[in-house]
């Protein structure tokens, strides 16, 4: 006996099976990520048109037997497909780079709303027209908070003292946070970054996502930003994201 | 399934490999072979052969071959100065099926895709680029499908094409004919809209 279900959900990647069906990923917002087959997807014009694309914003009816692997989607309606993004090469991404994040970082059938919540607006976002660098950044951050895995920013994570502003400081993966000139050691795996971007990033993390436009990162920020959350998610994940290592190829 | 001798299960496991086929329609085509006469048995066994030894990618279009450059690159009803770029060899059969473009073709063989980690790199593009390079061609029609790889890379392709100051299309997204727009999805419609012509 299979269990029905339905929810609201997004799309995270798909790629074609067999002859005519689909293998999809979704985020949804009651029972989180979930693995589940679409049957005759690529043949049919009319159940899942353009609906099991990545972003795609959909309401979702699947099934999904007793320890069956995978769920079998029945219905799946699109909501929004975020056609905005697809019109920019950098959006989109920025965007694949939200939906991969968001996937390695999350377990099947754990349910979070807020994470859920997070990504749909900042898919929202981006398809406004916000800037991809600088929300990549952003996203990063929250994400990070929401999934507990939060880069400690404000203080010396060996001495717990705030660093003097304007100061080089270092970022360490492994500690999970800052350290200052005074607590690195000169064998440590470690970022050198400034007293600001810390700050900036910390800034970020706590800011409501409708104010998150009036923060500025200035250029050096920005660089630094990356540097040090691209290492921070690198080391959390044990790996490289394959959108991570396109963004660089296309420049 | 020791019921058969083992030439024939060797078959029907060779067989079953190909895409669409189970062990059942495997075992048909097979008794089918055995069945038929030693002329049809050859003849498939050569065509086989034939396929994997003579049959070669264009180097003009990436298109196969079995030629040294294919049918479509060498034909001279054709024009020069346009060329489509299509994701694999089925988008080029759809397209000369359709009739209607008489120009040349360029096969990516494959999309770009951040999520699957395909770079520019890993399709033809490079060689798209020194095809414009070198001159006679005006306008590349971008037919990748309207997915979010065949948009990727049909942005992509637009701007590394921009600096040859060429005209670079995008093929039209809208309703099938013989529809009712009534039936059709939300965003198909919006872009039709968006993508009207004067009459």
């Amino acid at each position: 006996m299979s269990a029905l279900y339905k929810t609201s959900a997004l799309v995270l990647n798909s790629t074609d099976y067999g002859e005519s069906d689909r293998i999809v990923n979704f985020y949804t917002m009651d029972y989180g990520k979930i693995c589940g087959i679409a049957k005759g997807a690529k043949r049919s014009k009319k159940r899942f048109v353009n609906s099991l694309e990545s972003f795609s914003f959909v309401k979702l009816i699947f099934a999904k037997k007793q320890g069956a692997g995978l769920a079998r989607i029945d219905q799946c309606e699109l909501i929004d497909g975020f056609h905005n993004i697809k019109k920019d090469l950098e959006t989109i991404t920025a965007a694949s780079y939200f939906v991969e994040l968001l996937s390695e970082m999350v377990r099947e059938w754990q349910r979070n709303t807020k994470a859920f919540e997070l990504i749909l607006n900042f898919l929202r976002m981006l398809d406004d027209g916000r800037e991809p660098e600088t929300f990549s950044r952003f996203f990063e951050v929250k994400l990070l908070t929401i999934l507990g895995y939060q880069p400690h920013l404000d203080k010396c994570t060996v001495c717990k003292y705030a660093p003097d502003a304007d100061t080089i400081i270092y970022f360490s993966s492994a500690k999970g946070g800052i350290v200052c000139k005074r607590c690195i050691k000169p064998n440590e795996n470690k970022i050198p970054i400034s007293a600001g971007t810390a700050k900036s990033l910390a800034l970020a993390a706590r800011t409501n996502l409708e104010h998150l436009n009036k923060l500025v990162l200035p250029p050096l920020v920005l660089k630094e930003s990356k540097e040090l959350l691209g290492n921070f998610i690198r080391y959390q994940l044990g790996k490289e994201l394959k959108s991570m290592k396109f963004m660089e190829t296309i420049g | 399934m020791s019921y058969y001798a083992e030439p024939i299960m060797r078959l029907i496991r060779e067989l079953s490999k190909l895409p669409g086929i189970g062990e059942k329609t495997a075992s048909r085509l097979a008794i089918y072979i055995l069945k038929s006469s030693n002329g049809y048995a050859e003849s498939l066994a050569k065509s086989l052969m034939d396929v994997k030894e003579k049959v070669k990618a264009c180097p003009v279009c990436f298109n196969l071959s079995d030629r040294d450059v294919c049918n479509i690159c060498t034909d001279s009803g054709r024009r020069n100065d346009i060329v489509c770029v299509v994701e694999n060899i089925n988008n080029l059969a759809a397209i000369e099926k359709a009739g209607g473009f008489k120009g040349r073709y360029h096969v990516l063989n494959g999309l770009l895709s951040p999520l699957k980690g395909i770079s520019p790199d890993d399709i033809r593009i490079a060689e798209l680029v020194r095809r414009v390079e070198s001159g006679d061609i005006s306008e590349v029609i971008v037919a990748t499908n309207p997915n979010v790889d065949g948009e990727a890379t049909a942005l992509y392709i637009t701007k590394v094409l921009k600096p040859f100051g060429i005209k670079v299309t995008r093929i039209a997204t809208g309703i099938p004919l013989g529809s009712d727009l009534e039936y059709i999805d939300a965003a198909t419609l919006g872009l039709a809209i968006e993508g009207r012509r004067e009459m």
